[in-house]
């Protein structure tokens, strides 16, 4: 068995007993994403001096027992929005090519100061923006399981990674589904926590209410694990909250006897997969065997979370994206001759057509005569969704559906209709705006040996509940490294 | 035709904290370009910003000084527009729920009182500054200013003349100082007005159009480019012309102002709440520890001198309405005792020469201390007027102690009975002329006779001794 | 609220966005249906529901007066396009 199949904490385990070695550890990481990054195109910046340099730092303090933490001697591999001290931060844009910051994200600092070893940054769609990590200056980012399929996006190259082998974990983002998307694509468990445990400091804004920083992992309990680590307070971003409810990993085997889930009928619509709806209602059924309670419920909300979502990330992304001018770093058109032409050509020549497009929308809606019809509704629908949310929990211990409505589609199949793969979001997008937890875990394969994911949806500050019933939809169902040797990845 | 003139002010006042409102860069002025500069005051990828606690009390603070009422619940807005000084291309501001709103200003015009209505008053962040590249290669940004926190505070359309302007704006200025929340160094751009103007047909009621001039930094050019203004637009509408709104730069130099139109009307902000910050909350308690915090403010001070120190309203107002002025004054008054003359001879020669020089006086060695001893040196009779204006100018170009400039040049006043009488009796002796006309009753040869014995005293003499002894010497010699 | 060429054309302005001749009938469309199809918000009636601005029920995150901060004035201008006597440089902007 290859070191990288191992999960994070059987790698851990055979660190601490000095079975194994970072440095070995990382070298193979190293080799392996030489030998399969052509093909998947998850790394678009590999670190891999620094990687060995970090590794044999780490090794250091696992022997003297200096570093306890599960992450020290972890490779991993960050998504390329994420600010990176020394390293290039593209976010997969022409306008940050060269972007080298002379600061980190918090988040990923803190990874680091426990001696995850970081491998290098990886794909993603232009600033975030996007549901297939195709809209990228490098090249789309392939489905390890087929690769004439899409990662899924925005973070593909950080749920790719995982599904590859190539990272023990990664970091994504998360502001409409770009965390849970791809994890469901790529069979993967990924998570988006609430808003405001992930510090978003050093994370290239895109929609500052939405967006929020989480782990991409092999199986539940590594995703535990990186959540230990990755959460904290801190000063620097205002919108961080204090967690004070232990480790993650806590409730894990807890069971889901008594436990009710809720299924909202806006989650179970005609737009989704067949296949899909099967997977999903067999995975409930497994729970309700483990003594777990379903019934239906209506979230009439959600059928206007899309359009709220996208009049206000567009809105947040084109006053966030701004600042992106060519004068204090990015890219500045050469042919620019006047201040005017510095703004307008810089940023015309550096952003992707998707960005470009939203950016419009945003302006727009935030333009007067139409701000109020339009950014301000969305602001209103957003609390009749989290109202709708907060009222389900009332009754619900979680609520649980798909991610998507389909499993990974083909390159190329849905760039042509930008409304079309807007209104795919429409079972993780309500998540974000009402700020809360949403966990994805694989449940099954498609009829064409595609990862199905499996979504659940808790009320504020509840992931240790979710990750308890992730774990127990492991058990029952196999985590992905059992899908793999079922469907012969 | 006479009209109204309508005016009101938006002044800008940058807050004296010690770092910048949104990071912890250092707050501090002429500092090397860009070495007081951080990733999020630059606005770079990822980065975010978090308020100022002391910039949110000083803001309060000044709110409470003007007697505003203060948002329970207030929050940040940005401000979209792109501009080079500004790195994030949207300024953090405050759009409809400013933290102060609601207060009023009383000012002192032609010895009668008239409340300013003042509209709100709210925290926004400085940009950073635009300079011209001397070699012409284009123009060079220094973010050092950018997030510095500034308070907006913007006035009510109720002054009614250019002259009340400059008086508002003074005023205010002063309150600042008094509060501690600005130090209002105008040389140095922290404090700047916009000055917003229209005028109507005397007895209407209607507003007409108004125009804006940004960016005046000094009670003259307020009051001038106000002036101004009025004239221009009554020319305009004399001529059968309509007023265009539109925003204008006052030139100082050349005493008039020019149009930036295109520029600001177009401007669509696009306002909306900042994501990145969280509301304000502001309780009892919090307000109330603000409220005793605020020092003595320059209206106290100035009933106080009236009615504690018998000083005129209208010397006791000038000289309170300059915080370091009023310290000085305090100081010299501990020292010298007698209220009335530090008054007078702050309203004559300090103000004379800040009028003169501007303020450097107030940094210059001549502080309350040095200035009371010389006045009460002069109270005392040991100098003349004229040796204290001689030392008061020495002991501001060299720094010296009064005693010792006083020592040194020999300027006490000469009282001794028998040099006077020497000095005297040798004048008479030595201009028989005069002496005989004034015998035949010529007074102005008195004049000349006191002229000599003050000129034989080298200037020295008390003039009343002198006096005395001459008129006594010229009685007993021509009897 | 049909988007049309003009429409783009103002909002790129707005957006500091050139946008060439030949994606500007693209984008009208994409965004006219985009709008369109956003409208289906404007139709529905939110009584009165106050805008969720934030989703954390925070007040008062504030920080301390204390400055931070020390000279990193190369490193932080490394990544500039253009500067000249240590500040950032663009081309003449009028009434600087």
């Amino acid at each position: 068995m290859k070191l990288r199949e191992l999960t994070l904490k059987e790698t851990h385990d055979l660190l601490k007993a000095g079975e194994i070695g970072v440095v070995e550890l990382t070298r193979e990481y190293l080799d392996a994403i030489h030998e399969n990054n052509p093909s998947i195109n998850c790394y678009v910046t590999l670190c891999e001096n620094e990687a060995l340099n970090q590794a044999e730092e780490a090794q250091k303090r696992l022997s003297s027992g200096e570093e306890n933490s599960a992450l020290c001697g972890i490779p991993m591999g960050i998504k390329d929005n994420m600010c990176t001290y020394g390293v290039r931060t593209t976010c997969a844009s022409k306008m940050l090519e060269n972007f080298i910051p002379p600061y980190s994200s918090t988040a990923v600092d803190r990874l680091l100061k426990k001696g995850a070893v970081m491998l290098g940054k990886l794909n993603m769609d232009e600033f975030a923006m996007g549901s297939s990590t195709e809209n990228t200056i490098f090249g789309p980012t392939r489905n390890p399981w087929n690769t004439e399929y899409v990662a899924g996006g925005s973070s593909g190259g950080s749920a790719a990674a995982v599904a590859a082998n190539l990272a023990g974990f990664t970091l994504g983002s998360d502001t409409g589904g770009s965390i849970r998307q791809p994890a469901a694509f790529c069979g993967v468990v990924g998570l988006k926590p609430t808003y405001g445990l992930v510090s978003r400091y050093g994370l290239v804004a895109f929609a500052s209410s939405l967006d929020q920083i989480g782990p991409l992992t092999k199986d539940v309990t590594d995703c535990a694990l990186v959540m230990d680590e990755v959460v904290a307070h801190d000063p620097m971003d205002s919108t961080s909250v204090v967690w004070e409810n232990g480790s993650f990993t806590e409730d894990l085997e807890k069971g889901v006897k008594g436990l009710s889930l809720g299924l909202p009928a806006e989650f179970f619509d005609s737009a989704l997969d067949d296949g899909v709806r099967k997977a999903i209602l067999k995975t409930i059924k497994l729970l309700e065997d483990q003594c777990a309670s379903a019934q239906e419920t209506a979230l009439p909300g959600i059928k206007h979370a899309v359009p709220a979502y996208y009049l206000i990330s567009s809105s947040e992304a084109s006053a966030n994206l701004a600042r992106y001018d060519g004068i204090r770093y990015g890219h500045r058109s050469k042919a620019a001759k006047n201040i005017d032409e510095v703004y307008r050509l810089s940023r015309g020549e550096g952003f992707g057509r998707e960005v470009k497009r939203r950016i419009l929308l945003g302006t727009y809606a935030l333009s007067s005569g139409y701000h109020d019809e339009l950014y301000n509704k969305a602001l209103k629908v957003r609390r009749i969704i989290a109202n709708e949310f907060a009222r389900a929990f009332e009754q619900f211990d979680v609520i649980i559906g798909p991610a998507y409505p389909t499993t990974a589609f083909k390159l190329g199949e849905k760039l042509e209709d930008p409304l079309k793969m807007y209104l795919s979001d429409i079972y993780t997008a309500g998540v974000n705006l009402a700020g809360l937890p949403g966990l994805v875990v694989p449940c099954g394969l498609d009829d064409k040996n595609m990862p199905i994911g499996i979504q659940l949806i808790g009320k504020p500050f509840s992931e240790k509940l979710l990750l308890r019933i992730g774990y127990a939809i492991e058990k029952a169902v196999g985590s992905f490294k059992a899908l793999k040797n079922e469907g012969r990845a | 035709m006479e009209y109204d003139i309508i005016i009101g002010l938006e002044i800008h006042s940058e807050l004296k904290t010690q770092s910048k409102v949104f990071c912890g860069c250092k707050n501090e002025f002429g500092g090397d370009p860009n070495t007081q500069c951080c990733p999020v005051c630059l606005g770079m990828p990822g980065t975010l910003p978090v308020l100022n606690k002391t910039a949110l009390e000083y803001a309060i603070k000044a709110g409470l000084a003007m007697n505003c009422k203060i948002s329970r619940f207030s929050k940040l807005d940005r401000k979209n527009f792109f501009y080079p000084d500004m790195p994030k291309a949207y300024q953090i501001s405050q759009y409809d729920l400013p933290i102060c709103y609601d207060g009023y200003v009383d000012i002192e015009v032609n010895g009668e009182t008239k409340r300013i209505g003042i509209e709100r008053i709210h925290i926004e962040e400085d940009a950073g500054k635009l300079v011209h590249d001397p070699y012409g290669q284009g123009t060079l940004i220094d973010y050092n200013r950018c997030g510095v926190p500034l308070i907006e505070i913007v006035t009510r359309p109720d002054i009614r003349s250019p002259e009340e302007a400059r008086i508002l704006f003074e005023t205010i200025k002063s309150i600042l100082e008094y509060t501690e929340v600005s130090d209002c160094r105008m040389q140095e751009g922290s404090i700047r007005a916009d000055v917003n103007l229209s005028i109507r047909p005397k007895g209407t009621e209607a507003f007409g159009v108004r125009t804006e001039m940004k960016n005046l930094n000094s009670f003259r050019s307020v009051q001038r480019a106000a002036e101004a203004e009025a004239k221009r637009q009554a020319e305009v509408l004399r001529k059968g012309g309509v007023v265009i709104q539109e925003t204008r730069r006052w030139d100082d130099n050349k005493g008039e102002s020019f149009s930036m139109r295109g520029k600001e009307e177009a401007m669509d902000y696009r306002y909306f709440p900042e994501p990145d910050l969280v509301p304000i909350v502001v309780d009892d308690e919090w307000l109330e520890s603000i409220k005793r915090s605020i020092p003595e403010l320059p209206q106290s001070r100035r009933d106080r001198y009236i009615n504690e120190l018998g000083i005129p309203r209208y010397d006791a107002n000038l000289i309170t309405m300059n915080k370091r002025v009023a310290d000085m004054f305090d100081a010299a008054v501990a020292v010298c005792g007698n209220a009335k003359t530090v008054s007078n001879w702050i309203m004559t020669d300090i103000m004379r020469r800040i009028n003169d020089k501007g303020e450097a006086v107030l940094d210059s060695p001549l502080n309350g201390k040095r200035f009371g001893e010389i006045l009460l040196f002069l109270e005392k009779g040991e100098i003349t007027q004229a040796s204290a204006k001689k030392v008061m100018d020495e002991v501001i170009e060299t720094g010296a102690e009064p005693s010792e400039i006083i020592e040194k040049r020999g300027l006490k006043v000469q009282r001794d009975e028998n040099l006077v009488l020497d000095a005297v009796r040798k004048v008479i002796q030595s201009n028989p002329q005069a002496f005989n006309d004034y015998v035949s009753g010529k007074e102005k040869a008195f004049g000349f006779l006191m002229g000599r014995v003050m000129g034989e005293l080298k200037g020295k003499g008390d003039p009343a001794q002198v006096k005395e002894v001459l008129t006594r010497e010229l009685q007993a010699a021509s009897s | 609220m049909a988007t049309d060429v003009e429409t783009i054309k103002k909002i790129a302005q707005l957006s500091a966005l050139s946008i060439n001749e030949s994606e500007l009938e693209g984008f009208a469309k994409d965004l006219d249906m985009i709008i369109g199809y956003m409208e289906q918000l404007s139709k529905l009636d939110t009584g009165d529901v106050k805008p969720m601005e934030h989703v954390l029920p925070l007040h008062n995150v504030l920080r301390e007066d204390v400055p931070t901060h020390v000279n990193r004035r190369e490193e932080l201008m490394n990544n500039a396009p253009e500067t000249a006597n240590e500040c950032f440089m663009v081309p003449s902007v009028v009434d600087a």
